[in-house]
């Protein structure tokens, strides 16, 4: 079978498998972690990202089989309940760090999580629903509980949640309380950066809430393509790569913020002091006058104390 | 050959340090100190904190143990590993002294390597009411320790006293 595809599809096939390959390789790290540490914590950023991962690989696979198969109705099919379950994937980050930061961010009450949560799946679980129904029973060519995006001089286009009518209130619900969430998130980490003391919690906070940003930017750039970055093929590509880099710049910002490795606590720290004064940089501190200059040397033969003191006291 | 071996020879040396002692005895304090040069206050440390210092040509893996009954368990493991241990002492707890040397003999006799570089801080020699360093090698009996190279050190992890001087012993012993 011979591939023929046009030039701008591969630079979204090969996106996706670079974007893939970096989040897999992000996503080992937090589960080896994960191992180390067995945390809650670490296990609902797993799922954050995992959520991230799993719609970058969807898409991908989606973009292949229509590229690959093109015409053939049940890999058609296929490719856009992919994408479409990719995209519920992605929207549901939100709910996942919703509740990763519940425990280190915010402190809200049990019934508001829960009601946070339901009211966010139904908005979830209803848009998936009536789109898979759809997507099976309906006309591709005139879909109603999705929409088709077209990417211009591509061999595949974008599936999304419905953009016309009242049936945006799926997608402009989701979009609302993603973005009152990140947002929330955004300026309780900028508060706790404020008020922090220590140099590597300040820094390490600003790393998280630049991670959130770049999560919620992430939703945004593919809201570009509702607004026609579709429609001219090298500012739909571009906007493609964007995507790509946000979501790993969000995913490897998230792994260092939370995670926060030794090499990098360490690097923020800076030296030291020990390290300082070690190698002449700082002045030494006051000696006490109990201590000798320099402590006996190790004692091999029974001595009584009172030749430990002496030795002290020369 | 020995181009490749000098090639890949590793220059800094990593040795793994554990400091022990008695709870609110200060260990994370000093542990701080070493970091920060000044006085942190700290909370009761939970099982263990991990803090690496680099110095030229040594990497200190610093393991500080939680002080509380509870975490004294985890203790052997970690301590069987260690190329250094430092014990610390609260210098103005008379009370628990015993418990402190009994802990210490615990850990000198049954889980440390004896050829490992032994490090004992009596700390907050701030305080008025505390021991004098003489009177804590009598107490501890510290020349019973034989062969196990040891040094005794008056510190305070408020002011800062005698930790450099300290822990300068305990890199030149890693450096030989």
């Amino acid at each position: 079978m011979a591939l023929v595809l046009s030039s701008y599809s591969y630079y979204y096939l090969i996106a996706g498998i670079i974007n893939f390959t970096v989040l897999s390789f992000l996503l080992v790290l937090l589960i080896i972690h994960f191992f180390r540490k067995r945390t809650v914590g670490t296990f609902l950023l797993i799922m954050t990202y995992a959520s991230v991962w799993i719609n970058e690989i969807l898409m991908t696979l989606a973009f292949y089989l229509e590229a690959l198969y093109p015409g053939n109705e049940n890999y058609l099919k296929a490719a856009q309940t992919m994408q479409m379950t990719g995209v519920f994937f992605l929207v549901y980050t939100i709910n996942w760090m919703y509740f990763f930061a519940n425990r280190h961010l915010i402190r809200d009450n049990d019934l508001f999580k829960l009601l946070y949560t339901s009211i966010f799946s139904a908005f979830v679980g209803v848009a998936g629903g009536l789109a898979y129904y759809d997507i099976y029973t309906g006309d591709r060519n005139n879909p109603f509980w999705y929409s088709i995006i077209e990417l211009a001089g591509a061999d595949f286009n974008l599936n999304y949640p419905p953009t016309q009518g009242l049936r945006l209130i799926l997608i402009g619900g989701m979009f609302a309380i993603g973005s009152i969430t990140y947002l929330r998130l955004i300026v309780r980490t900028t508060r706790l950066t404020r008020k922090a003391k220590d140099l590597v919690t300040k820094k390490g906070l600003r790393i998280v809430s630049l991670s959130i940003l770049f999560l919620w930017l992430t939703g945004l750039v593919l809201a570009l393509y509702i607004f026609g970055a579709n429609r001219i093929p090298w500012l739909s590509v571009l906007v493609y790569l964007f995507r790509g880099m946000i979501v790993i710049t969000a995913v490897i910002l998230g792994y260092l913020g939370w995670i926060m490795p030794e090499w990098l606590r360490r690097r923020l720290r800076g030296k030291a002091w020990i390290a300082k004064v070690y190698t002449g940089k700082l002045p030494e501190p006051p000696k006490s006058k109990e201590n000798i200059e320099k402590a006996p040397k190790p004692i091999t033969s029974p001595t009584s104390a009172n030749q430990i003191v002496e030795i002290s006291e020369q | 050959m020995s181009f490749l071996k000098r090639l890949f020879r590793q220059r800094t040396k990593r040795v793994t340090i554990t400091i022990c002692g008695l709870d609110n005895a200060g260990k994370t304090t000093i542990v701080r100190y070493l970091v920060a040069g000044e006085y942190k206050s700290t909370v009761p440390t939970m099982g263990v904190n991990r803090e690496v210092i680099d110095l030229p040509n040594l990497q200190m893996d610093i393991f500080d143990l939680g002080g509380q009954l509870d975490f004294r368990g985890i203790w052997p493991e970690i301590n069987e590993k260690s190329d250094g241990l430092v014990y610390v002492v609260d210098a103005s707890d008379y009370i628990r002294l015993d418990e402190s040397k009994e802990i210490f003999y615990n850990i000198i006799n049954a889980q440390i390597n004896p050829l490992i570089p032994v490090l004992i801080l009596l700390n907050k020699c701030d305080l008025e009411e505390r021991l004098s360093r003489i009177e804590f090698i009598n107490a501890f009996d510290l020349p019973s320790l034989g062969n196990i190279k040891w040094a005794c050190f008056v510190t305070s992890a408020i002011t800062g006293e005698g930790i450099y001087d300290a822990f300068r012993w305990f890199i030149d012993a890693f450096q030989e």
